[in-house]
């Protein structure tokens, strides 16, 4: 009875694993998590990068942010390729092994914190932000007068990779308390 | 005998609530945007402890298997509170409807003239040439009221965004 009772255990256990297993069948599943006190000095937000594909060269890649409750805050996704080297992998380009993608990975959730107001100024009488900066071009949605409000605020703001020579900057909009895209800059 | 029953309930039972906790939904289906022999396939999917914590991601292959567009939301702030009750089956529905964009070519897109600041990241020229060059062109819901067009490159295997528009829900 014993010997029966084991074996019933262990194949309960074998197929509780099976299922999770399953859900999660993917040749490039990998990840990777930083804490980052953006939206609550207290409480600390959590992003997380992930990839998933049949190999890391066909992988769709995510950065995720969620509060310290879990609530998620941001979502943005691209491939692999698009954001290490841009458009499609040509023929007979490297393989990309699991190692290359933990790195990729831990890379991209190390996102930079700053505040608001380390950007560039959107001088009186310039037509675009970008005109106004010398270094990067710049784009926002905002028109002048907000940005500048919002610069001053000197608001925590993050910053991560969105293509091989593009990064995008997120507030918490005081207005409307919602994860917002401040800018978004490259060559 | 009794204490080993239950403790195979047990496990079954702690198996079940770590399944319970984890929204985990994918919707996969075919998609005829280019003339290739294979169709492309586009996946929705929600991942996240809860489907009412779930981050949104929408995918394109092409018939190869690569990837050619990704786009991802946290589904509570795009959609609202349509997510507030979801459970699996919901979601499912939802992204059903999620990976259904609609397929037209660039021709179809409002002109240079008629967009409003922020509409399109892209610069005069290059919106105006993707418009004539009348590529094949994906809608897809982006939030209540709201999509974004992404174009197809067939030379380049790749699709790029081209606008963000509001739009008007259907019931």
């Amino acid at each position: 009875m014993r010997f029966a009772l084991t074996i019933i255990f262990a194949l309960a256990l074998a197929a509780c694993g099976q299922r999770e297993q399953a859900n999660t069948e993917d040749g490039c599943a990998r990840s990777a998590t930083r804490q980052v006190a953006w939206t609550n000095a207290d409480a600390p937000d959590v992003i997380t990068t992930r990839s998933e594909g049949p190999s890391c060269e066909q992988a769709v890649v995510t950065f995720v942010a969620r509060n310290a409750q879990g609530d998620p805050l941001w979502a943005f996704a691209s491939t692999y390729n698009d954001l290490t080297a841009g458009g499609i992998p040509p023929e007979g380009a490297p393989p990309v092994s699991n190692d290359d993608m933990d790195r990729f990975l831990a890379g991209w959730a190390d996102v930079s914190e700053m505040r608001s107001s380390e950007l560039p100024q959107w001088r009186e009488g310039a037509a675009t932000l970008s005109e106004s900066a010398t270094t990067f071009a710049y784009d926002t949605p905002f028109d002048r007068e907000t940005y500048e409000m919002l610069r001053a605020r000197n608001l925590p703001m993050i910053c991560y990779a969105a293509a091989v020579e593009a990064t995008q900057c997120l507030i918490v909009d005081p207005a409307s308390n919602a994860p917002t895209l401040l800018v978004a800059y490259g060559p | 005998m009794r204490l080993a029953l239950l403790a195979i309930a047990a496990v079954l039972a702690g198996c079940g609530l770590r399944e319970a906790m984890r929204c985990n939904v994918s919707v996969t289906q075919d998609l005829a945007l280019s003339a290739a022999d294979a169709p492309e396939t586009v996946t929705a999917r929600a991942i996240g402890p809860s489907c009412d914590k779930a981050v949104g991601i929408l995918t394109i292959h092409d018939g190869e298997g690569h990837p050619a567009w990704a786009w991802a939301t946290p589904l509570p702030r795009a959609f609202g509170d349509a997510f507030a009750e979801a459970d699996e089956a919901d979601m499912r529905e939802f992204l059903t409807r999620w990976a259904r964009p609609t397929v037209t070519t660039t021709q179809s897109a409002p002109r240079w003239e008629e967009l409003t600041p922020g509409q399109t990241t892209l610069d005069r020229l290059t919106y105006d040439d993707i418009r004539a060059r009348n590529l094949p062109m994906l809608c897809h819901s982006t939030g209540t009221g709201r999509e974004l067009c992404a174009f197809w490159e067939p030379a380049a295997g790749g699709a790029g965004l081209y606008f963000e528009r509001d739009i008007e829900e259907t019931p």
